[in-house]
């Protein structure tokens, strides 16, 4: 079975601890990495991609060093590989058109202002997630029945003509 | 053709002894004697019977056409001819002396070949009186040499002559019009008198004597003058000439003597008089050049006037741009005053909270290790949450590095070393002597517990950390609301750096800082101010260099110009040229800068202050050098606030 991950970037320490701490309820069943920019974020993909490892969430703030979070969305969003990929901008600083520049271009699918309410960053994470799943031929939605939403999941696979 | 000369009667034989003596005295100049009024005769002979026959001769001959230049002789004794006022015979001839009538044929015959067939002298020759020839062409040369001089006086009006002038001309003019018009009455005007009118007809000029006239045009329902000195002597000629009604309306300006000729008589001055026709010309040649040069020179000026309204157009426009741009600095600035007044307001609304969460902290740190140095089971907790508090948060590259290599030394726990790096364990021993302090109770229950007090120490440092960055925004808020002004005497420029380097600590780290200090004289400052100048120009600098590589400071004392010199230079990129001008400009957004040091007002900021230290800030900027140098005197004068 193949395991999803969730990328959180966050360059300032203290507020990318923070959030990893808010994702803990999702811990059981995704992989969770953080990156300090968009260049490691970028290793951390590759990684991915060589232990079979699906990127499902990716968690981004817009004020990073060097290339910014829209800019590092749009890069990876333009590849096959990362189009599906749900993609949350976490920021405090992102302009109005920071903003429509990455839902044109960078398939935004959410964005959550700073300061976050855990239960909402959670929220949207398994929302956004439930979506990564049900578009995925090659993941079974029973394995997150548990921790998705499964109203949702379970109506896919009904749908789908039962578990399979 | 020569001219045939008639004999006339009131019937055949009174004509035909006339005749025939007529006939012996021409045939053999090949002249022929009609007795029919026919053909331009020469000379008509009457050899009427009574003066009332001839009287009737004369008439008829006189009313038919083709006569009116042929000589008419009577040939009798009736005297000189018809009735009273009618026409008379120009000789008369006894019609029985033959000698006469010869003398007087010859005589006649002579007198119109001169007048009104010069063509024929030479062909007629022997019908002539050749002295009365001679005297005649005389008399046509006299003409002539009189005419030629008459001609010379027009030439030299026409083409102007260098000892005429003007008035001369002018007075030679209406001299003549005196002369042929026989002193023709003068029309006098006081001022304000019109004696044109724009659009009436009029058939002759005005010769203005004496006085100045204004022509003038109704321009857009107003009188527009177009010529007052250029107006000239002679007044109406355009339409004179072109037969159109009016063109300009004409008013005295002054006391006016003026002539009125109209076009009748100028027609028959100019026939009789070369001389009037040339000072004519002569005049309204002048009169059209000035007003000419008048026309010209207004062009001119039309054109310089157009000149300056485009100058002044551009001046304008340049004026307005001004405005606006002041206006935006204006807005600017009422900008950065209502942000300083909100950060002076939040500063002090921050501070209180922002200390009492920082020193909760710490007190929350106390107070938990003490508590769980209390109890046995949890003194490993306590241990992991004191080493946690005082760990350096490491890149996410480091921690992935150093979860692989506990994970390894764990028999490959991921999970486990993942929740051991997050809880700021880094070994294995570390884990196992934390473990031993959890006292007896199972292991997996005192990882837990260890990991718990790791996180506990973890999110207390982010707490304290954050509280010190919140706090350090204040204190930037602050200054740069002016709240913190605060004059002392004695300062050492030197120690302010040095605690601006201590300050920055962990920005320094991967700084190469070469710190290169003169003796300075003490100086009177705001040191809180100069220090934010000091970690302006510091961060703008680590931050050019990406966190890595060579900054030098440098300090300096010039007696010579009594100011004291900071020079902060990196080996970043370099400043980009499109971007230096406004490196000291106001901006809010256009930086991706770290929040706490200034929302990129960094630059401008210290602008400010180092001029409320009556210092200056200037730079240098290439690819591998930037410098900035920040002059202060010792002794500023201390601004009024």
């Amino acid at each position: 079975m193949k395991k999803i991950a969730i990328l959180c970037i966050e360059d300032e320490p203290e507020v990318r601890e923070a959030v990893l701490r808010d994702l803990h309820p999702l811990e059981s069943h995704f992989i969770i990495e953080a990156s300090g920019d968009t260049a490691d974020a970028a290793a951390v993909l590759a990684e991915f991609a060589n232990r079979d490892v699906l990127p499902g969430l990716i968690l981004c703030d817009h004020r990073l060093p060097g290339e910014n979070g829209v800019e590092f969305l749009e890069r990876i969003h333009k590849t096959e590989d990362y189009r599906d990929t749900r993609k949350v901008l976490l920021t405090g600083q992102a302009g109005h058109k920071d903003t429509i520049q990455a839902v044109n271009h960078a398939g935004l699918n959410h964005y959550l202002a700073k300061p976050w309410d855990a239960a909402d960053l959670v929220e949207t994470s398994k929302d956004q997630l439930t979506r990564y799943v049900l578009g995925r031929e090659d993941v079974d939605p029973m394995d997150y029945l548990e921790v998705l939403d499964a109203p949702k999941l379970l109506e896919a696979i009904a749908a789908r003509g039962g578990p399979s | 053709m020569k001219p045939p000369i008639l004999c006339l009667a009131a019937s055949n034989d009174e004509a035909a002894p006339v005749a025939e003596r007529l006939e012996r005295l021409v045939a053999e100049h090949g002249i022929r004697v009609s007795r029919e009024m026919d053909g331009r005769a020469a000379v008509a002979f009457v050899a009427a019977g009574s003066a009332g026959e001839a009287g009737r001769i004369l008439e008829e001959l006189h009313e038919s056409a083709g006569h009116s230049a042929t000589r008419v002789v009577g040939v009798g004794s009736f005297g000189e001819g018809g009735g009273k006022g009618g026409p008379r015979f120009d000789v008369v001839v006894e019609s029985g002396d033959d000698a006469a009538l010869a003398e007087v044929l010859r005589d006649q015959f002579t007198r119109f070949v001169i007048a009104h067939a010069p063509d024929l002298l030479e062909e007629t020759a022997g019908m002539l009186d050749l002295s009365m020839v001679s005297g005649a062409l005389a008399s046509a040369r006299d003409n002539l040499i009189r005419l030629s001089g008459r001609y010379e006086v027009f030439e030299d009006s026409v083409l102007g002559s260098p000892d005429k002038r003007d008035d001369e001309l002018e007075e030679a003019m209406i001299h003549e019009i005196d002369r042929l018009f026989d002193n023709p009455p003068r029309v006098r005007l006081g001022p304000g008198e019109i004696f044109a009118r724009e659009g009436d007809d009029s058939p002759g000029i005005w010769i203005i004597l004496d006085g100045q006239v204004e022509l003038y045009r109704l321009v857009d329902g107003e009188d527009v003058v177009f010529h007052s000195e250029s107006a000239g002597r002679i007044v109406g000629l355009m339409s004179l000439y072109r037969q159109s009604p009016i063109f300009y309306s004409c008013r005295a300006r002054t006391e006016c003597t003026m002539l009125y000729l109209q076009r009748d008589g100028i027609r028959r001055a100019i026939h009789e008089s070369p001389e009037f026709a040339g000072h004519l010309i002569g005049v309204i040649l002048r009169s059209m050049a000035r007003r000419n040069r008048r026309a010209a020179q207004l062009l001119i000026k039309n054109r310089t006037l157009n000149h300056k309204l485009t100058e002044g157009k551009a001046e304008l426009e340049r004026t307005l741009d001004d405005l606006r741009k002041a206006q935006d600095r204006l807005v600017e600035s009422e900008k950065m005053n209502t942000l300083g007044i909100i950060a002076a307001g939040m500063a002090h609304e921050l501070n209180n909270p922002v200390a009492a969460i920082l020193r909760a902290s710490d007190h929350l740190r106390e107070d938990l290790v003490g508590l769980m140095g209390e109890v046995q089971g949890l003194r490993g907790a306590a241990g992991a949450l004191e080493t946690a508090v005082k760990r350096q948060p490491m890149s996410t590259r480091e921690e992935r590095e150093a979860r692989n290599t506990l994970a390894d030394a764990m028999g490959g726990d991921r999970k486990l070393a993942g929740e051991l790096i997050a809880a700021g364990i880094r070994g294995r021993d570390e884990l196992e002597r934390l473990l031993e302090r959890c006292g007896d109770i199972p292991r997996h229950q005192a990882v837990v517990r260890v990991v718990r007090g790791g996180r506990l120490g973890g999110s207390l440092r982010n707490l304290e950390t954050c509280s010190r960055r919140i706090s350090k925004l204040v204190r930037s808020l602050k200054v740069f609301a002016r709240d913190d002004q605060d004059w002392q005497d004695g300062i050492d420029v030197n120690q302010t750096l040095e605690d601006v380097v201590a300050l920055l600590g962990s920005h320094l780290r991967g700084i190469d800082l070469r710190k290169d200090y003169s003796a300075l004289p003490p100086v009177k400052c705001m040191p809180s101010q100069l220090e934010q100048v000091w970690t302006n120009v510091l961060i703008n600098s680590i931050q050019a260099m990406d966190g890595e590589g060579v900054i030098r400071i440098e300090t300096g004392f010039s007696e010579s110009e009594g100011m004291i010199s900071v020079v902060i230079e990196d080996h970043g990129p370099g400043i980009p040229p499109e971007v230096q001008p406004k490196l000291f400009h106001s901006r809010f957004t256009t930086r991706a800068g770290r929040i706490e040091f200034g929302l990129g007002l960094g630059l401008p900021i210290s602008k400010t202050l180092v001029a409320n230290h009556g210092g200056e800030i200037s730079f240098q900027s290439e690819p591998g050098r930037t410098r900035f140098t920040i002059l202060i005197p010792p002794n500023p004068p201390e601004p009024q606030t």
